[in-house]
């Protein structure tokens, strides 16, 4: 433990057992909790390091004006320390575990009705729990909490009898067979098994059925973590009562009996048949089928048309398309769900064009998503994007002609009509569609039919107002780039002013995917380079990569002020300095491209706003002329990821932080404010 | 009798993340679904295992409402909708609908930047779940199934803010969410229907206080930037990207026109832009004045208030710069606030609360001397100011809207403990009705006293106005007999008659017997006349018959005597009598 943080202990121990209601966060019981589990799980006894927590204990049990959140906080602490076996005894001779754990004392002192007084004993109950002493003793009154008014209290009962129960399951340390039941512990299955039976039933009364959910809802949490000979025990036990009671069809049952009968990996009847169903169903919401079946029009009146019902049965679709069989029927109810369509397109690759059933579907689809792309809601416009999307990342062969093709071009005829549609959207008023659109083009743009598209991404990168937009066009560019060898074609945008655009841009987001631009772009100068293995080559390529910008983005980068930004930066930087300044061949002369980077280097320093970088940065800007490895290395840059590494928040988050602000919060509290009423309230954010 | 259930998963005694869940009628309906800022694990959401296990939430819920767009109230919902899983409806009104998102995002961006995140949703997900979002209107009836209906009413407190009236037949639960009875610059006073709820939930963050008008506090801020631009000094305010920040930029773009003052305010994000946009698309949930401003001067419009951009920190003179993150935690406004922190010039103004944890709870704590990364130590010697501005009802307030709505029961959350059990105390003394205040996780269960419909037949009416009574008046309760019969789900109240007719049954006549054994040496018919003279006494006005048979009969009741078989002194009495005589009191002694 940190001996800043020991020091500091007994006096915030001090605060907190005088504090009262008066805790200057809600929060901070809990992280100090946090932390102290973080110590014990590391192996560390917190009563050796911090005796003070005894006194501290005592103080807080014995004062009977405690707040009850201290004394919740006190129980669950005291579970803490009684988890290991020695600090059990200590305290178990200190008597603190009979007076704590015994809900008769705090019955007496009228506290017992404060829930937070039952939660933290019962937490504190269930940490103690870590070793056979005493398991049986604590059976009873967890039963009784089972069935708390307080549902936090009920389920952590819940949780605590499931742990007692599964501590009777010893694993084999050889195999993953479970042993047979330990012996030290039949009268606790015993005790547990007599109360599931005696408590399952059909419920007569509100307080019944309060007990028969709480119970299901433990049944449930057993089921799934027992393993035999146990949980054929249990199932043994209380099958009789289960059946009973889903004879017995009481609605309020109805969720927790699920939970306990529904196996969710195991799927009822064969998937076909599923399909077949669901088929029907959707049929009978559109208005398609009709029986004569007396009996059936009061279900067609219901179903037809109901929302509720198509969404089950497209999700029930989606659910069982890993088993794909006849995708004739399948295109009847496909436009009515793109996430639908996409996943079974995905697993059903035979689109036969010259079928006449599939081509009018087709026709049909194409109708669908013109009319959607310009609908009222930007809900559906959006979805309709994104499905262009899908069907553009999609590859599908066409059984037809021998050659793949992406899904949207197959289905909705590329150029003619999903181009159009996509660019328009790029005028949409709603961020999101326009986000989409631009993701819809970057999943198209290995076709030739995208071509041209990119002078209006860079507008949009330099117009948009919307984060969602902007990030979506530099990823255009990513996509763009990859797919495109060096010789760039003529309509390409202007490397440099992407980059440039990118990395001033508001959007941190934005700026981390400018600088993914900028490592695909390092990443191929370097490859194409390898191949030849000359000296100049690496001249060359550096040259080029401070024009395209490549550099400046990566400097600019360093120094943001959104660590994702810097790290990313950082990193890129460190891969760049590997690459060009190779330890064991020493520093290649690259004095041509000294002259540019310099130029970058000293943009960063005039921008620069941490102070070690200004000094790095100015040091560089000194000499005439210096080495790009030089420039590289003043940057500071291996320390410098080790700080971006943690998150922003690790020292204002710490343990000693957060004792340090227990302390001022007491101390400005007791010194009644300098400025009177400046009291800070706990406010909405 | 039909009960109202209330449990609050959040805010329950607390002014955490609100989450309450309400059962009525058979209807389950989740109220706000907020995210708690002091953690950065899954404790900052509520937990939604309480309500089903392997997260089935779409068959348990019928809706979620969410009331405004702060992050206490819905930063919980796309981890809800997307993360744990839900596909039913989600109501809030068109200004939170389009709100939310860019706060959620504004978030999101915050949290992921601080790395060491993990299970937090992403981009896509605030949108997935946006897209479940239905948007509702004020003062319009939404029915989100047959018999669960919704109606939103204006709250104040921010932008869209709204309180939900919810009704499942004849039962009702009022949630206002936070809200505001007194108007403010940009903002109208929430108001209501005198709907008579069984439920009016309300927030209680201010229970105790009866607040110095907002008025005050804005004076005071002017006052305070002023007086830093007067003496050269930089002013930072941090915030979040919408509502606070807004209201803040009305208020300095006002004073510096009046002021004529040249001093430069920058806006950190350039999120304003949208946030902009949205206040001026939804003018008429703003106040009156600024509804009718509008037409000469866009309030939103603002002249003095620029983008900022990093390089500006560094710039000489006097300066007000808005920057986000609200608390001090990362980002932005961190990187300024490191800049400026050694000047006793300059000045920090946090316009909201800050969770333990952040630079922004330590400089309101007094601390001066930060540690920071690498060791380094940053002194604060700027001036740092906390000035609440948020608009929530006061004492005063939360009286003032029961009087409005008169429910029949109050229940208290969003709150701290000891100041609700006050207001309790108050609510429970002045309104004489019943005030819940449970802790998270508790139910309160309230029995409701549902009215229910039933239709009355003209014969029966007739029948009743014949017999001369007062005429029907719907305003005045009065008592009716009859049958009451239920036919295809309508309840009728006819008269026995027509009952029988209708359902086809015969009318049987119970009757009931008994015997009493009576000591009487005399003769059976001795007795029996004994008896007779007797009653004849006593009760005088009845008809009483002596008939030849051996049987007395009172009214209905028939009497007859008979010796016992084993001693002739003791006599047996059997009476028999039909339902109704039962009202002849007194007929035997004790009887």
């Amino acid at each position: 433990m940190d001996r800043e943080c020991v020091s500091l202990l007994p006096r915030v121990c001090e605060v907190l057992a005088a504090s009262g209601s008066s805790l200057p966060d809600d929060t901070i019981l809990e992280k100090l909790l946090d932390w102290f589990t973080a110590l014990t799980e590391a192996g560390e006894s917190l009563l050796e390091a911090c005796p003070c927590l005894l006194e501290f204990i005592s103080a807080v049990i014995h004062d009977t004006a405690s707040a009850p959140g201290v004394l919740s906080f006190t129980l669950r602490l005291i579970g803490l320390l009684a988890a290991a076996e020695d600090a059990f005894r200590i305290l178990k001779e200190s008597l603190v575990l009979d007076l704590v754990f015994s809900c008769k004392h705090w019955q007496e002192l009228g506290l017992w009705e404060d829930p937070c007084i039952r939660i933290g004993w019962i937490q504190g109950l269930r940490t103690t729990l870590q070793h056979p002493n005493g398991l049986s003793f604590f059976i009873q009154p967890l039963l009784q909490l089972q069935t708390d008014t307080s549902l936090f209290v009920a389920s952590a009962a819940n949780q605590m009898l499931a742990h007692v129960l599964l501590f009777c399951q010893p694993v084999s340390s050889v195999g993953s067979e479970p042993m047979e039941i330990n012996q030290d512990c039949t009268a606790v299955v015993d005790a547990i098994s007599e109360y599931l039976k005696r408590a399952l039933g059909v419920p007569k009364g509100s307080t019944q059925l309060h007990q028969c959910q709480q119970t299901l809802r433990l049944l449930a949490l057993l089921l799934g973590q027992t393993k035999p000979p146990l949980r054929d025990k249990l199932l043994q036990t209380v099958t009789a009562s289960l059946e009973e009671m889903v004879a017995a069809d009481c609605c309020e049952l109805t969720l927790p009996l699920m939970d306990v009968i529904l196996d969710p990996d195991c799927l009822p009847c064969a998937p076909d048949l599923i399909v077949s169903g669901i088929l029907s169903l959707l049929r009978i919401c559109s208005g398609d089928s009709f029986s004569s079946s007396a009996g059936c029009s009061e279900v067609f009146r219901n179903v037809i048309g109901s929302g509720k019902v198509q969404k089950c049965a497209l999700e029930a679709l989606t659910a069982v398309s890993n088993s794909p069989d006849d995708c004739v029927i399948v295109f009847q109810v496909l436009h009515k769900s793109y996430q639908a369509l996409v996943k079974w397109m995905s697993v059903s690759c035979a689109i036969d064009l010259h079928n006449k059933s599939h081509c009018l579907c087709l026709l049909d689809l194409i109708q669908v998503v013109k009319k959607r792309a310009c609908d009222m809601r930007w809900e559906v416009r959006d979805s309709t994007m994104e499905f262009l999307g899908h069907l553009g990342a999609m590859h599908v062969c066409q059984a037809s002609a021998e050659q793949a093709c992406d899904a949207s071009e197959a289905l909705l005829g590329g150029c003619c009509c999903t181009t159009p549609l996509l660019r328009e959207a790029l005028q949409d008023p709603e961020s999101y569609v326009r986000a989409s659109a631009i993701k819809a083009l970057a999943q198209t743009v290995m076709h030739s039919w995208q071509e041209g598209a990119a002078p209006t991404q860079e507008q949009i990168l330099s117009q948009d107002t919307e984060g969602f937009a902007r990030r979506a066009v530099v990823k255009f560019f990513i996509a763009w780039f990859s797919s495109h060898s060096s010789h760039t074609p003529p309509s390409s945008p202007s490397v440099r002013s992407v980059l440039s655009r990118g990395s001033a841009d508001l959007d941190w987001e934005v700026k981390v995917h400018t600088l993914e631009l900028a490592e695909l772009l390092l990443d191929k100068a370097f490859l194409e380079s390898r191949t030849q293995e000359a000296e100049s080559d690496l001249v060359e390529v550096l040259n080029s990569l401070v024009e395209q910008g490549v550099i400046s983005a990566l400097l600019s980068g360093l120094v943001d002020c959104d660590r994702p930004v810097a790290l990313k930066a950082c990193r890129l930087l460190i891969t760049l300095r590997v690459t060009v300044c190779p330890a064991s061949q020493g520093d290649p002369d690259v004095c041509a491209a000294t002259a540019n980077a310099e130029r970058d280097l000293n943009a960063l320093n005039a921008t620069s706003f941490e102070d070690h970088s200004e000094e790095g940065a100015s040091a560089v800007s000194h000499c005439e002329h210096v080495s790009v490895c030089e420039a590289l290395g003043s940057l500071g840059l291996d320390e410098r990821l080790e700080i971006l590494s943690r998150s922003s928040d690790h020292v204002h988050n710490s343990p000693l932080s957060l004792l340090q602000d227990i302390l001022t919060a007491s101390t400005s509290h007791t010194h009644a404010n300098t400025q009177p009423g400046q009291e800070v309230i706990v406010d909405c954010y | 009798m039909p009960e109202i259930k209330v449990t609050p998963l959040g805010a329950g005694q607390d002014v955490g993340r609100s989450c309450i869940l309400v059962s009525i009628g058979g209807k389950n309906i989740m109220l706000d679904c907020g995210m708690h800022m002091g953690y950065n694990d899954d404790r900052r959401f509520p937990d939604f295992s309480y309500i089903t296990q392997n997260g089935r939430l779409t068959d348990f819920l019928d809706c979620v409402i969410i009331s405004h767009f702060h992050l206490d109230h819905c930063g919980a919902l796309p981890y809800m909708s997307e993360m744990v899983g839900y596909d039913g409806p989600i109501y809030m009104t068109h200004p939170t609908k389009a709100i939310c998102p860019i706060l959620l995002e504004d978030f999101r961006k915050i949290t992921v930047d601080k790395k060491g995140e993990t299970n937090f949703f992403t981009s896509q997900m605030i949108k997935d779940c946006m897209k479940k979002v239905i948007p509702l209107n004020l003062h319009q009836t939404v029915q989100v199934d047959d018999e669960l209906e919704i109606k939103a009413y204006y709250a104040g407190h921010v932008l869209g803010a709204a309180m939900v009236h919810i009704k499942v037949g004849s039962e009702s639960v009022v949630y206002t969410g936070d809200y505001n009875m007194t108007p403010d610059r940009h903002l109208g006073a929430a108001w209501i229907d005198k709907c008579r709820p069984d439920i009016l939930i309300s927030e209680s963050t201010y229970a105790t206080t009866i607040r110095d008008s907002k008025r005050c506090r804005e004076r005071d801020f002017l006052k305070k930037v002023h007086e830093s631009i007067e003496r050269g000094g930089k002013v930072l305010i941090p915030v979040f990207a919408l509502g606070r920040a807004q209201e803040l930029c009305i208020l300095l773009e006002t004073f510096w026109e009046r002021m004529n003052l040249k001093a430069p305010i920058y806006f950190s994000t350039g999120l304003t832009e949208k946030a902009n946009h949205y206040y001026k698309l939804f003018i008429t949930w703003t106040n009156q004045k600024i509804r009718k401003t509008f037409v000469q001067r866009n309030m939103f419009e603002f002249k003095h208030i620029k983008a900022f951009d990093r390089s500006y920190a560094d710039n000489p003179g006097p300066m007000v710069v808005f920057a986000t993150p609200g608390m001090l935690h990362a980002g932005q406004s961190l990187q300024i606030f490191k800049k400026w922190a050694g000047n006793e010039k300059n000045m920090v103004i946090m316009p909201g609360y800050c969770v333990q944890g952040t630079i922004g709870h330590k400089i309101l704590n007094g601390q001066r001397k930060l540690e920071m990364e690498g060791r380094a130590t940053l002194d604060v010697k700027l001036q740092v100011e906390y000035m609440s501005f948020s608009a929530h009802a006061d004492a005063k307030g939360i009286m003032q809207l029961i009087r409005m709505a008169e429910p029949r029961n109050m229940l208290l959350v969003h709150g701290e403990a000891v100041k609700m059990e006050f207001l309790k105390g108050k609510i429970e003394q002045e309104f004489s009705i019943d005030c819940y205040m449970p802790a998270n996780g508790e139910t309160t269960t309230v029995t409701t006293n549902p009215s229910v419909p039933v239709d009355i037949s003209l014969n029966l009416l007739k029948r009743e106005m014949a017999l001369g009574g007062p005429l029907p008046d719907p305003k005045k309760p009065r008592t009716m007999h009859g049958t009451l019969i239920m036919k295809e789900n309508s309840l009728k109240l006819v008269s026995s008659e027509q009952a029988l007719k209708e359902l086809g049954l015969n009318e049987h006549q119970l009757r009931f017997t008994c015997h009493v054994q009576l000591q009487d040496p005399h003769s059976d018919a001795d007795t029996l006349h004994r008896i007779y003279t007797h009653l004849k006494s006593v009760l005088k006005g009845y008809t009483i018959q002596h008939l030849p048979d051996g049987t007395v009969i009172v009214e209905s009741i028939v009497i007859k005597v008979s010796s016992s078989t084993e001693d002739s002194n003791t006599k047996v009495l059997l009476l028999s009598w039909s339902y109704q005589t039962l009202i002849y009191n007194g007929l035997l002694p004790g009887g």
